[in-house]
């Protein structure tokens, strides 16, 4: 364990490596492929041949250092804490722990599914993809753990930013076109958050998110900081796909390769979600209740029909799961609606399995090809294993059993929407969970129809393992929720 | 251990099944599945005679925990639910039907009876209701994969309407849990029949409308039974039987323990309209009935008659009138189990259940099958002597002098409606034996309907035996159910 003294001002700051791991061997893993690249710039199989397993190592060695923690119950994990104020500039909840294994579990996920896709003719620079990619795992990792206003918004650009990149890369008409709705709707979301974080300045006086720099309630600077907790979740909401700021989910989906749609969908997803995690905890104390109740309503309402509608319609995968994002954004929004801190925290839970859930989806679908769901029928009869982990993970976002892990989150939102007495809330959450079966379903009776499947699947090794790893752990989660939902800080 | 065991038996043999079990080959298939219906039907046994009990946690942070226990209340239904699973396991010994791999269909009928079994024993509300939830996707791919209809269309089209349709009940039924568990402090369903009687009345009735208007779906109550002929009449034999037998007693079951239970005052709102809605699903299946021409859906539409006299003596709060709400239950699930299995063996033999055609004399051509017709028409039109007699009788006695926080004349008016109801009942079902057991066709037919094999006879002398015993001595079942109705009703 080593630590590094800085001079900040008059007082140097401790940083405890280990604790900063998860956000430092990403970018460590992403200096290395630069490298790699500087060395041997032949472009050609030897540099994926070394790039592409860097990417993994440092991942999955992200993981491990993040996972511990949480595993051995030792959260929260502080480090560079300013002396004379509770605040850090690095602070790590069980939530949080939590929220650090899912955004790195799922940009391994993304890097396999690039791996096995290497070859074809638009994804022919290794470098740049897996930079792009460890950059966002490094940003997505480090937003759970931001203890104040400056790393949490360098911090969220860093995880959501590289995706454009990724997505402006490709050819095509299509993906220039979600390239752009997808820029556009990043500059629109930096402006609000900026603004959001200005305002924070004005009502704390500090930028750390520490509890002594509240103002008391009900004084003028309590309604700043509302305000200001309004704006930054209402940008950050244009990263969560919440209605009204998903329009750009649609063209992104379509336009993205399959890789680059899952990176979408469950890292930025899982940093989008982390960053609202950590502004209403610090925050939790000063929001106006029923003005939040409202809000919440209208948000989670109007995100799960529209998506939920939509999807109903969607004509191929991709389009049905871009849908299904913005439906499942209105559940993580609705688990908001309860008092107290552990609100934000089961909205970390909820994006949690349902983001577990889509990366098992992502997975086979890359393995088994996009295009229309035709390319599914009969899929169980002739690839049981990858059949049924998709049909596995289709319950789970369905939320009836066998995905039981689904079923166990909706309860749980259904269940602070009914603590909190929010009647219409619940009835619309209700409802939705119905067209929601009837979306997925929609998927799983393709699967399950008899006949034969073809086009015959093939499947690399690096696609073999994107669907071990997200299968095992769908599968284990579903047997043992605790596993999510035991390190939470639920009240 | 005996009811922890009862339910993790049949859902690790589905699970298996489904998994591995296409490497097997189709006797072994049976094999796995007769023994681990044979297991399952032990364990049970067990666990209503011992009345087990047991906690397993499960996710404690959001106060989710497997509370097992079996009382007088759902023992019976525990018995009948797994011998009901145990003979249809046995009766496809000979074919399987078509549509998909053996497996599939051993290990859906086997998760159907897991998920059931563990909503009959499950002490906690919101697992009820997640347990409810775990029967509806392997009952989906019975309907869709393994069904009798005529084209896939018709299949899919089925197994749609009754997934979705269930859901949405369980979905409100879930905002009902919540609500009131959110309200009462506890998710026990006994702490909740304790502290569920000091909410305000106006809660109450809320909370006892919404939970049950999810309810009324699964029992179901007419108006909301759209989905139960299309599934019924399209399922398989064995998948008929079960859902006739074991899913439609979850909803009147968990309207006994959820708002009967726990929200006294509540109920005796809701209570009157429930009693005047299953008067009228009596009629209105019993003049259904009288013109269906398709064998399998009048049975089907026979079942919402017979969950209408459920309902009437649930609505009616007194002590003889959840008796026989619980007596009627059971019955219904042997007399209705007993008439898909005829009418699955017809099938067989005659291909089409048109009962405008001619057909051969089933007294003559083949007695055994026809014995157990007559048993099971009689049973349904409420013969004194047996099952069915006793349910129906005490409901409508019941209805007729209610508790005092009833409505009298509305219940009168109801019971006098169900009375009709059963003089319409005994009208089609001696319809159906004058034109089926008795039937008009020529001799020459007769090679056509083979007698009950031995599988088949085993099936029906079992159901049927049952049947006779409990309509000759009803005290048996109503013993078990009698002390724990009292305490649920607090002496009223």
């Amino acid at each position: 364990m080593s630590s590094l003294l800085v001079a900040a001002g008059t007082a140097p700051l401790r940083f405890d490596a280990l604790v900063l791991a998860p956000v430092l061997l990403p970018l460590f893993a992403a200096v290395l492929v630069l490298l790699v690249d500087a060395v041997r710039p032949d472009r050609g199989r030897a540099a994926a041949a070394l790039v592409w397993p860097l990417a993994v190592g440092g991942l999955l060695a992200g993981t491990m250092t993040a996972g511990w923690p949480v595993v051995t119950g030792g959260v929260p994990v502080r480090t560079a804490c300013l002396q004379g104020s509770d605040g850090c500039l690095v602070a790590t909840t069980g939530t949080g722990g939590l929220l650090q294994v899912g955004a790195l579990v799922t940009a391994t996920v993304v890097v396999l599914g690039l791996w096995a896709a290497a070859g074809e003719a638009d994804s022919d620079d290794p470098v740049v993809d897996a930079t792009l990619v460890l950059a966002t795992a490094a940003g997505a990792a480090a937003v759970p753990a931001a203890g104040d206003l400056g790393s949490w918004l360098v911090a969220l650009e860093l995880a959501t930013l590289p995706a454009i990149a990724l997505l402006g890369r490709r050819r095509g008409s299509a993906a220039s076109h979600g390239a752009v709705s997808l820029l556009t709707t990043s500059v629109l979301s930096f402006s609000l958050v900026t603004l959001g974080a200005g305002l924070w300045l004005v009502g704390t006086g500090s930028a750390a998110f520490s509890v002594d720099s509240l103002p008391p309630a009900g004084a003028e600077h309590a309604v700043v900081l509302a305000m200001a907790v309004l704006v930054m979740v209402a940008g950050v909401g244009f990263k969560v796909s919440a209605v009204p700021f998903h329009a750009w989910t649609p063209a992104a989906y379509r336009g993205a390769p399959g890789p680059v749609a899952a990176l979408l969908a469950t890292t930025s997803k899982l940093a989008a979600v982390a960053a609202i995690v950590v502004v209403l905890a610090a925050a939790a104390p000063l929001l106006p209740q029923r003005w939040l109740v409202l809000a919440v309503t209208l948000v989670a309402a109007a995100s799960t029909t529209l998506g939920s509608l939509a999807a109903l319609r969607a004509p191929t995968p991709i389009a049905l799961l871009a849908w299904s994002s913005v439906a499942q954004a209105g559940w993580v929004v609705a688990a908001l609606v309860g008092t107290g801190a552990g609100a934000a925290d089961l909205a970390a839970g909820y994006a949690l399995t349902h983001v577990l859930a889509t990366t098992v989806v992502f997975a086979v679908a890359g393995a088994v090809g996009w295009g229309d769901f035709t390319r599914y029928r009969a899929l169980l009869r002739s690839q049981p294993v990858l059949g049924g982990m998709l049909a596995l993970g289709l319950a789970s976002l369905a939320g009836l059993p066998p995905g039981l892990l689904g079923l166990v989150a909706k309860i749980a939102v259904l269940g602070a929407a009914t603590a909190a007495h929010a009647w219409v809330l619940a009835l619309v959450l209700a409802l939705n969970a119905v067209l929601g079966v009837a979306v997925y379903l929609r998927w799983f009776a393709e699967l399950v129809r008899s006949g034969r499947h073809r086009p015959r699947v093939r499947l690399s090794r690096p696609g073999h393992a994107a669907v071990a790893l997200s299968g095992t752990l769908l599968i284990v989660a579903t047997i043992v929720p605790t596993l999510i939902f035991g390190p939470l800080d639920l009240p | 251990m005996s009811a922890v065991l009862a339910v993790a038996l049949p859902a690790l043999g589905g699970v298996f099944l489904v998994v591995a079990g296409r490497t097997l080959s189709v006797g072994a298939v049976w094999l796995v599945a007769m023994a681990t219906s044979v297991a399952t039907a032990a364990a049970a046994l067990v666990a209503v005679v011992v009345r087990a009990e047991a906690t397993v946690p499960w996710v404690p942070s959001l106060g989710l925990s497997l509370d097992v226990c079996v009382d007088g209340i759902s023992g019976p239904l525990v018995a009948l639910t797994a011998l009901v699973g145990l003979l249809a396991v046995l009766l496809v010994r000979d074919d399987t039907p078509a549509g998909g791999s053996p497996s599939s269909f051993h290990g859906a009928i086997q998760l159907v009876v897991a998920g059931s079994l563990a909503a009959f024993v499950a002490t906690n509300a919101i697992a009820f209701v997640v347990a409810m939830e775990v029967v509806l996707v392997p009952m989906w791919v019975l309907i869709a994969r393994f069904g009798e209809g005529n084209s896939r269309r018709d299949r899919t089209d089925a197994a749609w309407r009754f997934l979705l349709y269930t859901v949405l009940g369980s979905m409100v039924l879930l905002v009902g849990v919540l609500s009131l568990v959110a309200l009462a402090g506890t998710a026990d369903l006994r702490e909740l029949a304790r502290v569920g009687a000091e909410l305000p009345a106006t809660t109450q009735i809320l909370l006892a409308g919404v939970l049950t208007a999810g309810l009324a779906v699964k029992v179901p109550v007419v108006g909301l039974h759209t989905w139960l002929p299309a599934a019924h009449t399209t399922a398989p034999t064995a998948g008929s039987m079960l859902l006739a037998a074991v899913l439609l007693k979850l909803g009147t079951y968990g309207l006994v323990r959820l708002p009967v239970a726990t929200l006294p005052e509540g109920f005796a709102a809701v209570a009157p309209y429930l009693a005047v809605l299953g008067s009228v699903g009596i009629v209105w299946a019993g003049l259904l009935c009288l013109v269906e021409r398709h064998l399998k859906r009048l049975i089907a539409y026979s079942s919402v008659a017979h969950m209408g006299f459920v309902l009437l003596g649930i609505a009616s709060g007194t002590r003889t009138g959840l008796q026989a709400a619980l007596f009627a239950n059971v019955a219904h699930g042997l007399i209705s189990a007993l008439l898909f299995v005829i009418v699955g063996a017809l099938k067989c033999r005659w291909g089409i259940l048109d009962l405008a055609q001619p057909h051969p004399a089933l007294r003559e051509v083949a007695p055994r099958l026809g014995l157990a017709l007559m048993t099971g028409l009689a049973a349904s039109l409420a013969l004194p002597g047996l099952a069915g007699f006793w349910g129906e009788f005490l409901a409508v006695y019941a209805a007729w002098s209610p508790s005092a926080d009833r409505p009298v004349g509305v219940l009168r008016v109801a019971a006098v409606l169900a009375a009709v109801g059963g003089a319409i009942a005994a009208a089609y079902a001696l319809k159906v034996a004058g034109l089926v057991w008795s039937g008009d066709a020529p001799d020459q037919t007769a090679d056509r309907t083979p007698d009950a094999t031995g599988v088949e006879t085993l099936v029906l002398a079992s159901l049927g035996s049952l049947v006779v015993v409990l309509g000759v001595a009803p005290g048996v079942l109503l013993a078990v159910t009698g002390a724990d109705v009292t305490s649920l009703l607090g002496g009223r």
